[in-house]
């Protein structure tokens, strides 16, 4: 087990052209780490950077500064064959379930198409065996290689979308709100799923989310972003609002809880936080 | 299978399992018009009778005989055969044209479409250039470089239509480029070459088939304008433009000259227009809303003036602004999906009703069908609303009560304003179409309402157009909107889902407050407890169509009497303390077609018995305002006897 | 706006531009020329030379081009090579009757194809599929043929319009208008349908957006909704459509003026191109494209009218 951590992200600046050459800056002077093993929760609103930060750990976005490294070596990704190298090593599991699989293509062509392209060693028993067993591993009969992905529902696609980041084992699976647009019942199983997983095979995760609840219960630590900057970085522990900055105690309180009493407190505390800002932007 | 329960969804699924059988047929008939057109032009050396230059004055002009099977023309030439030979170098500019715009169109609609930036511009500009140039300049290519040569022409012509194509496909490749699959297959590695072949080009193979007999069509027709203007071919050789021409001269001597060609050039654009057309069926019409009244009767089964009093009778007697009874809903048609079923609940003035649920469960689908908002869906039961059954109304009537008494505001507040309109306007229209007011002080009153939902700088937002604010705003003039008429009951389907949770908590904080101020009742359509909790004074948890719980929120919080709603706290991250795992439910929720007949949870259900599996349980009443569950363990969950 | 408008222009110029040189490239690179045509079969060597060099035909193509260019853009398009005739006098004095065609044409395609269109997306079922039907038969047959088809029956056996040829509008409307009708209706049956074909389209998708959901679910007033917002919406694709199609009509008006024998620009096209009288070849092409660019640039404009993002950002 290396000291060095896994994914190191250094003053990471991303810059994105806009309309009429404006450059609009999405994420400024971020810097992060995951170790081997760990989740690293990334929070944030519309806007804030998480996913643009996702991409460019993914090879995906191209980084105007700073830096991001696997394993000390800084992350290329200007050439196809960059992003091959990087994919050994990094996957992403995407937010839309009905988005992320090709329509026309069968479950099993999907999954070839990752593993192959990182082990173009193995034969095709070798293929469909790997396949099989992780789907599986994902709890979904062997029988879906053969079928299209409008055959299965969203969290069935999901648990597709999650075996096809890992059947080439890679050391870091970039969950981007992998769970958000999924129904509660079947978040729960789609979050317990990535957990065991990671026991298993010592993945780490980096976590992105809009939602503090779910976050916190997944994460070692946590991050949480405000309009492209680092507004906070939390332990999973750490439930002692006190010592959060302004920005991520509003985030929490914003979320309502499903509990009509604490929602009553929460509100009423919420109200006050927005009339104190009023007041203060007003002076 | 995926569950959208959206109605068109469901809808539209079905009718493509319907696809009409004369929209197959024409097209058969059209491939084989083509196929023996081709085979015939193609064997022509073969099967044509004469040669087609073999004159004999002797019989010319004539009508068909034995002999000559369409007749001759004025050097007495038989006609079939011409007309057999005069294909071939009109078919051959036809698929030279195709070949070529299909070709360079296709190829750089892909090219521009998928690496976009300077590269795609100046393509576009291009294509700007090639779609004006004037047919002209097809005229002096023919004669100018090579005179009578139908392979130039057309080519040329091919390589100025290609400009649409190229539009098309640009437009379509830039579609499918956004789609997430094709960044997931960039990001596990794959290069530019192997996703444009592996994923994109297959997904263009329809459309572009399309497009080919739609630019054969045309082609057609302009190689036989070039043939008739004497362009094409060197006489006395054929083609079926020239024999147009000559038709044409000779039409008041023997007017059945011009009549095969004709024919046949006709006939062979339509069978390339029909299968350019195929493909491209529009939905038939816009949807129009459906009277219930004849179907909600024969659907309940029951005796429609008896059904109607006792309804009324009853609405009469509680104080309930809407009651709803026994609301099924389906789709048309014969073959139409019970979407919803049994559905009854109250609203009294001033009060929020919460419809909770998971996607698939019916619960937006029961909101929109409160005031028929979907053409697509047969309404059965009644909804009493102020007196009068909503369902017994028909459209225009319907028209009086949406907006004035019973307004909606949906989930995506960006598409809810029409783009092209300002606010002030839109909101100034909602309001003279409810209340009397002249122009100007309608637009006056449009500012005001910007206000009540609490917008700052109201006077300048309301000359904004919708893309120019953001979501959150958005939503507050969707609300705005709706309160135009002073309705007394707010339908809202999912409007925070689409925003941020600190922009929800304002929008949720207005919606409360406007309640409070104007005595609003609500029916608020959520997937989100925390929600329920914020603002519902009463709860309804419907899942796969039914009700299976309902109680006022503090009630059904504190003692959740359904597996399903107390499983849900079970796996509900924002309830249960870090570190503890989340318990899930296992298997997911069934589609309409796959309900069983017993209790539609079971299968899922923890808490599950053999009598569980018998017959579908009721709904039963339980102690406190409103308060019902459907699960027929509910008491010995409810003493805590069994837990989930 | 006025930045797109600015673009629009300058697009436009590029493609007078372009027009005229490769009508000019086109003409000039081809074998023979008019020296045979003025002269005859029999000219020798020595006289060809000579008028050649008259008509500055020996130079470059490229200087050939300059010297047209520099003379254009002053006002000056030289004159016919054949009958000396200054090409601004041929070509207008035979631009009126064209215009005329073009114009009634695009105002009867545009519409007919509106009306039909709004019918077919709102009534559906049979209207529709007729409308979709008279897409396919408009496109299918083509214009001229039409003409033939329209002039053997109504000017020949019922003798309700005349055969054939112009009358001028100085002259008087009903002649002018009466001489048109056939011809009018042979170019515009094939544009009717498409353009009632894309504005069914663009309405049944208009009426299907979620902002007409929530207006009806408000109690908007029906009419508003229909032709007030989502024809509006509809516009745009539609306006899209007629650019394209003028141009298919520029091309049939020059078939449709030779079966009606109109005295248009299309005969002068025909004939000089045959001729290879380059003078009114290029003055030809120019005014095409003109013709195109014109109609382009309104619609261009009542675009960016229509739709905010383009004038707003």
């Amino acid at each position: 087990m290396s000291d060095r951590p896994l994914l190191e992200v250094e003053d990471l600046v991303i810059d994105y052209r806009g309309k009429r050459g404006r450059t609009f800056r999405a994420v400024e002077n971020v810097s992060l780490a995951i170790r081997q093993g760990e989740t690293l929760g990334l929070v944030g609103e519309s806007g804030s950077g998480k996913t643009t930060i996702g991409r460019a750990i993914q090879g995906l976005v191209a980084i105007t500064a700073g830096s991001v490294r696997i394993d000390g070596t800084p992350v290329v990704a200007r050439s196809a064959r960059d992003r091959r190298r990087l994919a050994g090593d990094v996957q992403t599991v995407f937010q839309d379930p009905f988005g992320s699989l090709n329509p026309a293509r069968s479950i099993g062509a999907t999954l070839e198409e990752s593993l192959i392209i990182q082990e173009p060693q193995l034969n095709r028993r070798d293929v469909a065996r790997r396949i099989a067993g992780e789907l599986d591993r994902v709890g979904l009969p062997a029988s879906s290689a053969t079928r299209l992905p409008r055959e299965f529902s969203g969290g069935q696609r999901q648990r597709i979308a999650i075996a096809r980041a890992i059947v080439a084992r890679p050391r870091l699976v970039i969950c981007d709100e992998a769970v958000s647009a999924l129904d509660l019942s079947i978040q729960a199983q789609i979050l317990n799923l990535l957990m065991e997983l990671q026991v298993e095979r010592g993945m780490s995760y980096l976590f992105i989310t809009h939602d503090l609840s779910v976050v916190q219960h997944v994460a070692d630590r946590i991050a949480v972003l405000q309009r492209g900057r680092l507004a906070d970085e939390l332990a999973a522990g750490d439930t002692d609002p006190a010592r959060w900055s302004t920005y991520t105690r509003k985030l929490f309180d914003a979320a309502p809880i499903p509990d009509p009493v604490l929602q009553r407190e929460r509100r009423a505390t919420f109200e006050r936080v927005l009339r104190e800002e009023r007041a203060h932007t007003a002076a | 299978m995926t569950v959208d329960l959206s109605v068109t969804a469901v809808a539209s699924a079905a009718r493509r399992r319907r696809r009409p059988g004369p929209v197959r047929v024409s097209a058969a008939i059209a491939v084989a018009w083509l196929a023996a057109v081709v085979l015939a032009v193609g064997l022509a050396a073969l099967i044509a009778p004469y040669d087609p230059l073999d004159q004999d004055i002797s019989s010319a002009l004539q009508l068909p005989s034995i002999q000559h099977l369409l007749g001759t023309d004025a050097l007495g030439r038989d006609l079939l055969s011409r007309i057999l030979y005069g294909g071939q170098p009109t078919l051959l500019g036809v698929l030279i044209a195709v070949v070529v715009a299909v070709g360079i169109g296709s190829i750089a609609g892909l090219a521009g479409g998928y690496v976009g930036g300077a590269f795609d511009r100046v393509l576009s500009v291009i294509a700007d250039l090639l779609m004006s140039l004037p047919l002209i300049l097809v005229l002096l290519a023919v004669f100018a470089i090579f005179p009578n040569n139908v392979a130039v022409a057309m080519g040329l012509f091919g390589l100025f239509t290609s400009s649409a194509i190229y539009r098309i496909v640009r437009g379509a490749t830039m579609t499918i480029t956004g789609e997430l699959y094709i960044t997931a297959a960039r990001s596990t590695g794959l290069s530019d070459v192997q996703i444009i072949f592996r994923h994109l080009a297959p997904r263009l193979g329809g459309l572009i088939r399309v497009q080919a007999s739609v630019i054969g069509a045309i082609a057609l027709s302009t190689v036989v304008g070039l043939g008739f203007l004497g362009l094409d071919v060197a006489p006395p050789n054929p083609s079926w433009g020239s024999l147009v021409s000559e038709g044409f001269q000779y039409l008041a001597s023997n007017p059945w000259l011009i009549v095969p060609p004709t024919v046949i050039i006709v006939l062979t654009i339509l069978a390339l227009g029909v299968l350019g057309d195929v493909a491209q069926s529009v939905p038939n019409r816009v949807r129009r809303q459906p009277s219930a009244v004849a179907g909600s009767a024969a659907s309940v089964g029951v005796d429609v003036a008896a059904a109607a009093d006792d309804v009324l009778a009853a609405a009469e007697a509680s104080p309930a602004l809407l009651t709803v009874r026994d609301v099924t809903v389906r789709t048309t048609g014969p073959a139409g999906v019970t979407l919803v079923e049994g559905v009854s609940f109250e609203v009294r003035a001033g009060e929020v009703v919460g419809l909770v649920g998971e996607s698939g469960a019916g619960k937006s689908v029961t909101a929109r069908a409160l005031t028929r908002l979907d053409a697509s869906a047969v309404v059965a039961g009644s909804v009493v609303f102020d007196g009068v059954d909503l369902l017994t109304l028909d459209e225009s009537e319907l028209r009086t009560v949406r907006g004035k008494q019973i307004a909606f505001i949906g989930q995506d507040p960006m598409s809810a304003l029409d783009p092209l309109f300002r606010i002030q306007g839109q909101l100034a229209e909602a309001l003279r179409t409810h209340r009397r007011l002249g122009r100007a002080a309608a637009k006056a009153e449009a500012i005001e309402l910007l206000r009540a939902v609490r917008i700052p700088d109201a006077e300048n937002v309301a000359k904004k157009y919708p893309f120019e604010i953001s979501g959150g705003m958005a939503q507050r003039v969707a609300i705005a909107l709706a309160l135009a008429g002073e309705p007394r009951l707010l339908i809202a389907d999912e409007p925070t889902t689409a925003l941020d949770v600190t922009v929800q908590m304002e929008v949720l904080g207005l919606l409360k407050t406007l309640q409070r101020e104007r005595g609003l009742a609500m029916v608020f359509v959520t997937h989100d407890w925390g929600v329920v909790a914020d603002v519902c004074d009463r709860a309804i948890t419907m899942y796969a169509g039914e009700i299976v719980e309902s109680g006022r929120t503090d009630d059904v919080f504190a003692l959740p009497s359904h597996p399903y709603t107390a499983s849900l706290r079970l796996s509900d991250p924002h309830l249960q303390a870090v570190g503890v795992q989340l318990k899930s439910i296992p298997g997911s929720l069934p589609a309409p077609a796959d309900r069983p007949s017993y209790c539609r949870f079971a299968d899922r259900c923890s808490l599950v018995t053999d009598a569980c599996r018998a017959e579908h349980p009721d709904l039963i009443r339980l102690p406190g305002d409103g308060r019902s569950s459907r699960c027929i363990r509910t008491l010995e969950l409810r003493e805590e006897k069994i837990h989930v | 706006m006025i930045v797109f408008l600015l673009k629009r222009l300058g697009v436009s110029a590029l493609l007078l531009f372009v027009v005229s040189f490769m009508t000019f490239l086109l003409v000039s690179l081809s074998p023979g020329d008019v020296a045979y045509t003025l002269l005859g079969a029999y000219a020798t060597p020595e006289q060809l030379a000579a008028v050649r060099e008259t008509l500055h035909l020996d130079q470059p193509v490229l200087v050939q081009y300059a010297n047209w260019l520099g003379a254009a853009l002053s006002g000056d398009f030289g004159s016919s090579l054949i009958t000396g005739q200054p090409v601004m006098d041929a070509v207008g004095s035979r631009i009126e009757p064209t215009i005329s065609l073009l114009a009634l044409t695009v105002v009867v395609a545009g519409a007919a194809g509106l009306v039909l269109g709004v019918v077919g997306a709102l009534k559906g079922g049979i209207a529709a599929r007729s409308v979709d039907a008279l897409g396919l038969v408009g496109v299918a047959v083509p214009g001229f043929l039409v003409g033939l088809l329209l002039i053997v029956v109504f000017a020949v056996d019922l003798r309700w319009f005349p055969f054939g040829g112009y009358a001028p509008l100085s002259q008087g409307v009903g002649e002018w208008v009466a001489v048109l009708v056939l011809p009018v209706i042979a170019l515009a049956i094939g544009s009717i349908g498409l353009v009632a074909k894309q504005v069914r389209a663009s309405m049944v998708d208009a009426m299907g957006s979620e902002f007409v959901r929530t207006f009806t679910a408000n109690g908007f007033a029906r009419g508003s909704i229909v032709y007030k917002h989502a024809l509006r919406t509809a516009s745009v694709p539609v306006l899209a459509v007629m650019g394209v199609t003028l141009v298919g009509l520029l091309g049939g008006s020059v078939l449709i003026e030779q079966v009606f024998g109109i005295p248009g620009i299309g005969g002068l096209a025909v004939q000089s191109t045959i001729q290879k009288d380059l003078p009114v070849v290029q003055g030809v092409a120019v005014v095409y494209t003109l013709i195109i660019v014109v109609v382009n640039l309104g619609l261009d404009v009542v675009f960016a009218l229509v739709n905010p993002k383009v004038s707003v950002r």
